[in-house]
């Protein structure tokens, strides 16, 4: 079953809630969902480990209840390429704007 | 304008001149190497041009992905963003002064112990060779 930027939008959205965002799609119809997250924990987290949340969800003492891309979409996570995670100065730095988020 | 496999051949050769350089203590020329060899292997796979260098838009814009195997996607991720967060376009003007303030205002030389610009250059180093490694190894 192909799997939707929507379906990983709604997702992502569900679990960064208010203070984040989503920016995810397809590069071309069929090839994997790709783009960016942005949310103010990822400030001063290590790239890996904002990897690590990502798709294996946040540990438990670090709070939220989200177990991770792997978890969620189980087979179709294959169709998920490279989401890239930005603390919102990072993403005003490297964008150049104003973002919604905290 | 140059071909993909000229921007592919091109990433190798800027990856091993940022290695020569890193090794011979030059870590500001080190360091806008390693990112240009990235910039490159994004080109050699279909990158659009993008005026700001931003390699979140020129990775979207290429085909890189559909070769990134799935259990190495954190990786490439990692290493993407280990560029992107210390590396611009405009760092070939830095001196290597000019280019530590640099670092500092990107936070991404926190808790670094002796030579801030040698530890970035060995972090961007990782980082691009892992991006460019995959990307030279699609086309052989």
């Amino acid at each position: 079953m192909v799997l939707t930027p929507k379906e990983v939008t709604d997702a992502l959205n569900g679990w960064l809630g208010t203070e984040g965002r989503a920016n995810v799609g397809w590069t071309s119809p069929g090839s994997r969902i790709t783009g960016y997250i942005v949310h103010p924990n990822f400030r001063g987290l290590a790239p890996k480990e904002r990897q690590d949340w990502l798709w294996n969800g946040v540990p438990k003492p670090r709070g939220g209840d989200w177990t991770g891309l792997n978890a969620v979409f189980k087979e179709r996570a294959t169709q998920i390429g490279v989401i890239l995670a930005y603390s919102p100065d990072e993403y005003e730095q490297l964008f150049d704007t104003e973002t919604d988020v905290a | 304008m140059p071909s993909r496999q000229s921007y592919c051949e091109a990433a190798g050769e800027h990856l091993a001149a940022a290695d020569s350089s890193h090794a011979g203590g030059s870590y500001a020329t080190a360091h806008y190497l390693y990112g240009l060899a990235v910039e490159c292997i994004l080109y050699a796979h279909g990158a659009d041009f993008d005026r700001r260098h931003n390699l979140q838009r020129q990775y979207r814009s290429s085909n890189y992905d559909d070769i990134v195997p799935d259990d190495q996607k954190q990786d490439i991720a990692t290493a993407l963003s280990e560029v992107q967060l210390r590396w611009l376009s405009s760092d070939r003007y830095e001196g290597p002064r000019s280019l530590v303030k640099q670092l500092n205002a990107r936070r991404v030389s926190y808790n670094v112990r002796g030579s801030k610009l040698k530890e970035n250059s060995a972090q961007l180093g990782n980082a691009a060779r892992t991006l460019v490694e995959l990307g030279v190894k699609s086309w052989s």
